[in-house]
């Protein structure tokens, strides 16, 4: 059993996410922990870009919100209520496999945790040519639910460690859409609280942690980027390394509004 | 196409003097020389200025792990990674490629000098592709 760190951050200034996956990332590199799993979402809405994607002009030229660039691939993503995370982790075990190979592994744990919460997510397989917009279709391996893409991932890897970044959509706001995009489809772009209301996110973060560990051999431990103590999340194994543990499955509301799940 | 055309298209321009077809949904590109030389112009051109050096100085080929996009800087706004002639360390990025929302960097396996860079940017590239020369310090 590999054990990573998990952090649930809550809202993170625009312009310092993808600085602390980094951070998160470098640390796996230097084996300070064999990998991370940190979710968190924005404190404004933001626009990302793909690494190597050209800018673009908004729609609307009186718009002003910040454009970061992602260390990883893949099209623009407006973000405005949704769950974003990254993974760092080292390019060994499920991950040493081809590029479809890691999007598919995780699209299905994700897809457990969706069926654990009665969602019926489907991994659907989509086209390998870039899309300025990520989520105007799905790519091979990510999850849909009916004709909506809910979730998008891209990669990025140095040597032999792969950093992943991922959303789901919770709610699309489809006149800023607009504005940042230009008129696009409504219908395959909805967010997953659009299509499902009663989705739950804790309900969502137990399942995805029972499907790391049955499915990729990975026991999370919450932990905090910054002193670096963590606590197990799940009671049943307790690794080495785990400073704390949660007491019993109490589920605590995070500082910043962002519900802590239990096990 | 399928592997019967490709198959008939090697065929064709067998025993001619072209030495470089490309051919993508957006265009085709046909590239004919004298069949005493071995590089395309473009290439040649590159490693004009160390082809003396090269021959005595061992050379280290830098190969693509998989098929994808090269990009020779970190994003369209930014300068390339090396130029032809930087001196680079041992796991210096060199370049990137992106394949399937992957930005898998590519870097280099010995300290030493950029002695030419061989894909442009924006080029597509497959499985083993010559990148770049370095010369070994």
């Amino acid at each position: 059993m590999t054990t990573w760190r998990l952090l649930h951050e809550g809202r993170c200034p625009a312009r310092k996410t993808m600085e602390k996956d980094l951070d998160l990332f470098e640390a796996v590199r230097q084996g300070s922990t064999q990998g991370a799993l940190r979710f968190y979402n924005w404190a404004e809405t933001a626009l990302t870009i793909g690494y190597h994607q050209r800018p673009f002009s908004f729609n609307d030229p009186h718009l002003d919100i910040p454009v970061i660039r992602r260390p990883t691939g893949g099209g623009a993503v407006l973000h405005s209520d949704d769950i974003a995370f990254s993974i760092s982790t080292a390019a060994t075990g499920k991950f040493a496999a081809g590029i479809p190979e890691c999007y598919g592994i995780l699209s299905q744990v994700f897809r457990t945790a969706f069926h654990g919460c009665g969602i019926g997510a489907e991994i659907k397989g989509g086209s390998h040519a870039f899309s300025p917009l990520c989520f105007s279709r799905p790519s091979p391996a990510e999850l849909i639910l009916g004709r909506n893409k809910i979730m998008g991932m891209a990669l990025a890897r140095k040597g032999r460690f792969l950093l992943v970044q991922g959303v789901i959509p919770l709610h699309v706001d489809h006149e800023l859409s607009e504005r940042v995009f230009g008129e696009i489809p409504r219908h395959g772009s909805q967010g997953l609280l659009d299509v499902f209301p009663d989705f739950s996110e804790k309900l969502f973060f137990n399942r995805l942690h029972d499907g790391f560990i049955s499915q990729l051999g990975v026991l999370l431990c919450q932990g905090d980027q910054d002193d670096h103590k963590h606590h197990c999340a799940d009671e049943r194994e307790i690794e080495p390394g785990c400073e704390e543990v949660c007491e019993h499955h109490v589920t605590e509301q995070g500082e910043q509004g962002y519900a802590r799940y239990d096990a | 196409m399928n592997i019967k055309t490709v198959k008939d298209l090697i065929e064709l321009i067998k025993d001619t003097d072209v030495v470089e077809l490309e051919w993508t949904p957006e265009r085709i590109h046909i590239i004919r020389r004298s069949s005493q030389y071995e590089t395309p112009p473009q290439r040649a051109r590159e490693n004009d200025r160390t082809s003396i050096s090269m021959k005595e100085k061992h050379t280290v080929t830098v190969t693509s792990p998989l098929v994808g996009t090269f990009y020779r800087s970190p994003s369209p706004e930014t300068p390339p990674y090396v130029q032809v002639g930087d001196r680079v360390s041992k796991n210096q990025v060199l370049c990137v490629i992106e394949a399937m929302k992957l930005m898998n960097e590519i870097e280099s396996h010995v300290d030493g000098t950029l002695a030419a860079i061989l894909k442009q940017d924006g080029e597509r590239v497959g499985y083993g592709d010559q990148l770049f020369i370095v010369e070994e310090l």
